[in-house]
């Protein structure tokens, strides 16, 4: 019979089975997620870049007119949008489905969370800070943009609309 | 020993923490009436949050602190068999604490603190709601320096001697509450007052969330410990059983001083100010913060079974049946520990990195947490009122049946309000908010969860006012039970010898604030050594 | 690393040299609402008397043509803006920018704290209780992407932060004028198009309707 570290701590055997069973359990689900993190690129929204956002209409990434859908060179996408009390904009953005994109948000106020229900579309918009988060919707439809995060007394209303086209009918 | 010169602090406590809840209640049944949508004059946006702001931070930072600290002075004089190390203190801290609560209050109830539980900047409220926040954790320190320096005392007192269990978790439990806790007073210190007040023009929402964050997974800990202590020290004995190992039980209660703080960012995942890095480092320790509450699981369980057997029960679930089901502290025990795995079995999803992302911010967050807090944690509040109120006044449980209506109508109501709040996380509802104004599809899917969530929310209602009345008649009832005292469980082995490891906290602090700097330092640090832009004040 | 901190500092550096032409060169930031806190309405009322704002806006900043707008009251950061935007030609209007062309920011700003001091004009009290217009003013209209009026103008439209105007008490002519200026893009100043997109929603009846609802005076034609 093996040395069992654990039995210096826990004398009953099936309560060690139970503690390894345990550990073992935490270290496969944190394996597993940091295998697809590693392999497949699975990270949550982390890109840590500053902006000013009281300022945020005069920069130069989110000015007004360079919001919306933009086609990069390799053929991906990249959707520049802003969180403002109480909306996100531009309201309507139309993006081709199986296309790789980019979003890149700020909130020109205070706090604000959006999600895209149907999608895996989700991040945090806080103040001074850019969002970022890569993408590829895989099914064609209209989706919303839902604030999640409360940001005042309009929160509620807080939303906009993601039309998903097939790829010949779509562009900017 | 004569333990009553702590009955009465405790009690008084404990009032305070069941009267908020009580208030509490009552907001957040309005709160599911609202959200209905079949009562248009309710409907407020205004009137919405700052009820939901109050429901917060009076069902988590009032009924939990109070609690908690009241069970903790409780606790440590009857296991310890010693008095208080300095009962001005403690009074003290308890009337710090509550001018906190009323200061707070204030701004509150009148709608100029909507700011909800977790007061994120840069959404600003009135200083006084600050400035109550403070006071309230810092008169709760009190209470921390009160059940380290009882332990310390009784260890000198009492040379190689095992410190009993129930003083073991509630110590770590102090400890802990301490180091998490510094993270919201440094925001609320060093950002929140002093920003609010006008004297500094911005603060970095970033740094903000980041402090925020070191607080906001422990302090769901700091109010779980007395759930935890409550079943490992006064459930065995009440079930007419045996603790199945207090040497686990230590492991597990060192586990969760060690796991449960550096593990914050798993609340900032989503968020851009943190590199992905820090947050998988978090989320390594969030599972491992797991494994204590799954020894937990198999120690009461086995330790219920042992009561199961030893009256009579037969056959591989036969002790089931054959458990005291009639004694309040069993049912609670057994209906938390079902609405701990289920509980439990959500927050492994939020914890888990990237898929996070499936349920963040959406009302998945707001079922899980009333499901594991409001259900499993306060489940095990109102045992351990039915099982103490006898104890601390010397009067009779006023009724027995009622106790146990109580609590089967808390799980049914629990249930019934917090499953439909899972599903309508996964079908896309944020959380948060005071109306459905959306695309008519994305509606239509929730309406149904909506309308039964106000069952739960009339049944629960119902449970909280039958406790406070429970208790209110066992206060004043004419029937004394005198001499009654705490029964703490027998191990099942008698601990014959301790490793000094699990027999005192000092090396385990240490490696929590090594553990800190490891995982907070640089997170922290960042702030300071790169160009930020703070935000200027905004109003609700 | 030090790559991430240099990416940082070039951008914060690049940040306020803006691109093409903004909406408004107006930002609420903490330079701007310095300005505001450290301005004087006793100097606004000043200026506003060798100005002659009266004129058009009333002694007590309440205009007798419907077609001028109501100014009592209404937020000091709002009426900054504006001046600020007729003064920098993002709103277009001759004779406001000949009211402010020889006027600095400081002195904007001391206008613009003297009229938000002012007692605003009362809506009427038979406001316009026409249901659909209600749904609109509470709910918005999904469909359209119309978001409540109410969400960003305040539940009894007395306004949001900055530049969220109140709208409670304003001559109903001058909200359907301000309505078709942003419907048709002659108006321009509203950063991110926020109100062009709404405008461009509504039907011409709906602004009648939602003008009426926030107006002081509900005409004798319209009743």
């Amino acid at each position: 019979m093996s040395i069992d570290p654990l039995r210096y701590i826990c004398e009953d055997p099936l309560e060690r089975k139970w503690a390894w069973i345990s550990l073992i359990l935490a270290f496969v689900m944190g394996g597993v997620l940091g295998f697809y993190a590693l392999a497949s690129n699975l990270h949550p929204p982390s890109n840590v870049e500053t902006i000013d956002s009281s300022r945020l209409h005069l920069s130069e990434e989110f000015a007004e007119d360079n919001l919306g859908v933009k086609s990069n060179a390799d053929g991906s996408l990249t959707i520049t949008m802003v969180a403002a009390r109480y909306g996100f904009y531009p309201p309507r953005i139309e993006v081709p489905v199986n296309t790789p994109v980019t979003l890149r948000m700020a909130s020109a106020d205070v706090l604000h969370g959006v999600h895209v229900p149907g999608t895996n579309m989700t991040t945090m918009v806080v103040p001074g800070y850019i969002s970022e988060v890569n993408t590829m919707f895989t099914r064609t439809g209209e989706f919303s943009l839902l604030c999640n995060e409360f940001c005042g007394l309009g929160h509620d209303h807080m939303w906009s609309r993601l039309v998903v086209v097939e790829n010949s009918a779509g562009g900017q | 020993m004569d333990d009553t010169k702590a009955a009465g602090l405790s009690l008084v406590n404990m009032w305070v923490g069941f009267i908020a809840f009580l208030a509490a209640a009552v907001m957040g049944l309005y709160q599911v009436l609202e959200r209905s949508g079949l009562f248009p004059d309710l409907e407020s946006p205004a009137l919405y949050f700052a009820s939901v702001s109050t429901h917060g931070v009076l069902m988590g930072f009032v009924l939990t602190t109070f609690l908690v600290v009241g069970f903790g002075y409780y606790t440590a004089t009857t296991s310890l068999k010693q008095p208080l190390w300095n009962r001005r203190l403690a009074w003290f801290g308890f009337w710090l604490s509550i001018t906190g609560v009323l200061l707070a209050a204030v701004p509150l109830l009148s709608g100029q603190a909507s700011v909800l539980y977790t007061f994120y900047p840069p959404l600003k409220a009135h200083p006084a709601f600050y400035i109550g926040a403070a006071l309230l954790v810092v008169g709760s320190w009190f209470w921390c320096l009160e059940m380290v320096m009882m332990m310390a005392v009784w260890k000198r007192a009492h040379p190689g001697e095992t410190v009993p269990l129930a003083m073991f978790g509630t110590t770590a439990n102090a400890i802990m509450w301490f180091i998490t806790s510094l993270g919201v007073t440094l925001e609320v210190v060093f950002q929140l007052i002093p920003w609010s007040l006008g004297l500094i023009d911005t603060v970095d929402v970033g740094l903000a969330r980041t402090l925020f964050s070191w607080t906001l997974h422990a302090i769901v800990y700091f109010w779980l410990f007395p759930a935890y202590i409550a079943m490992y020290t006064l459930l065995p004995k009440a079930a007419g059983g045996r603790l199945f190992s207090d040497q686990m039980g230590r492991v597990a209660f060192i586990m969760l001083l060690v796991f449960s703080i550096p593990i914050g960012f798993h609340h900032l995942y989503m968020d851009p100010f943190q590199a992905a890095g820090w947050k998988f480092l978090h989320m390594i320790g969030t599972f491992m913060v797991a494994v204590p509450t799954l020894i937990t699981g198999f120690t009461i369980i086995a330790s219920l079974e042992i009561a199961g057997r030893l009256r009579g029960g037969k056959g591989l679930l036969g002790w089931i049946a054959a458990l005291p089901w009639s004694n309040p502290m069993v049912t609670a025990a057994g209906l938390g520990l079902l609405m701990l795995t289920m509980g439990g079995f959500g927050g492994m999803i939020n914890a888990s990195y990237s898929m996070n992302a499936m349920v963040h911010n959406t009302q998945w967050v707001t079922g899980h947490f009333h499901l594991i807090f409001a259900g499993t944690t306060v489940i095990m509040y109102f045992a351990i009122a039915y099982y103490l109120w006898p104890r601390m006044t010397g009067r009779r449980l006023y009724s027995n049946t009622l106790a146990l209506t109580q609590l089967w109508l808390w799980f049914i109501g629990m249930l019934i309000l917090t499953l439909p709040w899972h599903y309508l996380g996964i079908a896309g509802q944020p959380r948060r908010i005071s109306s459905t104004p959306y695309d008519a599809a994305l509606v239509q899917q929730w309406d149904a969860s909506e309308l039964a969530m106000i069952m739960g929310g009339f049944i629960l209602l119902v449970s909280a006012v039958m406790l406070v009345f429970v208790l209110v008649r066992t206060q004043t009832n004419p029937q004394r039970e005198p001499g009654m005292t705490v029964e703490y469980a027998e191990p099942l082995h008698p601990v014959l010898r301790i490793p000094r490891l699990l027999n005192g906290l000092a090396f385990w602090t240490a490696l929590v604030v090594v553990y800190m700097v490891a995982s907070y330092g640089y997170p922290i640090l960042q702030f300071f050594l790169m160009e930020t832009h703070g935000t200027t004040p905004w109003s609700i | 690393m030090m790559r991430l901190i240099t990416l940082c500092t070039v951008m914060a550096l690049l940040t306020p040299t803006a691109g093409a032409e903004p909406s408004s060169a107006v930002a609420f930031d903490s330079a701007t609402l310095k300005l505001l806190a450290d301005a004087d309405p006793a100097r606004g009322e000043e200026l506003a008397k060798t100005g002659k704002c009266s004129k058009c806006h009333g002694d007590a900043g309440i205009s007798e043509d419907p077609e001028d707008i109501n100014i009592a009251g209404m937020s000091s950061s709002y009426i900054f803006k504006q001046l600020k935007d007729y003064l920098d030609k993002k709103r277009d209007s001759r004779d406001m920018y000949k009211s402010v062309r020889n006027l600095d920011a400081r002195q904007l700003a001391d206008l613009a704290v003297w009229y938000a001091s002012l007692a605003p004009a009362q809506p009427a009290p038979d406001r316009n209780m026409d249901r659909a217009v209600l749904r609109l003013v509470f709910k918005g209209d999904p469909e359209r992407m119309i978001k409540a009026c109410a969400s960003c103008h305040g539940r009894n439209g007395r306004g949001g932060q900055f530049d969220h105007p109140a709208l409670a008490g304003q001559h109903r002519e001058y909200l359907v004028l301000s309505m078709n200026e942003f419907r048709e893009g002659d108006r321009e100043n509203d950063i991110y198009a926020r109100m062009r997109n709404i405008a461009e929603a509504l039907t011409e009846k709906e602004i009648e309707g939602l003008a009426a609802y926030y107006a002081t005076v509900v005409p004798d034609e319209a009743q």
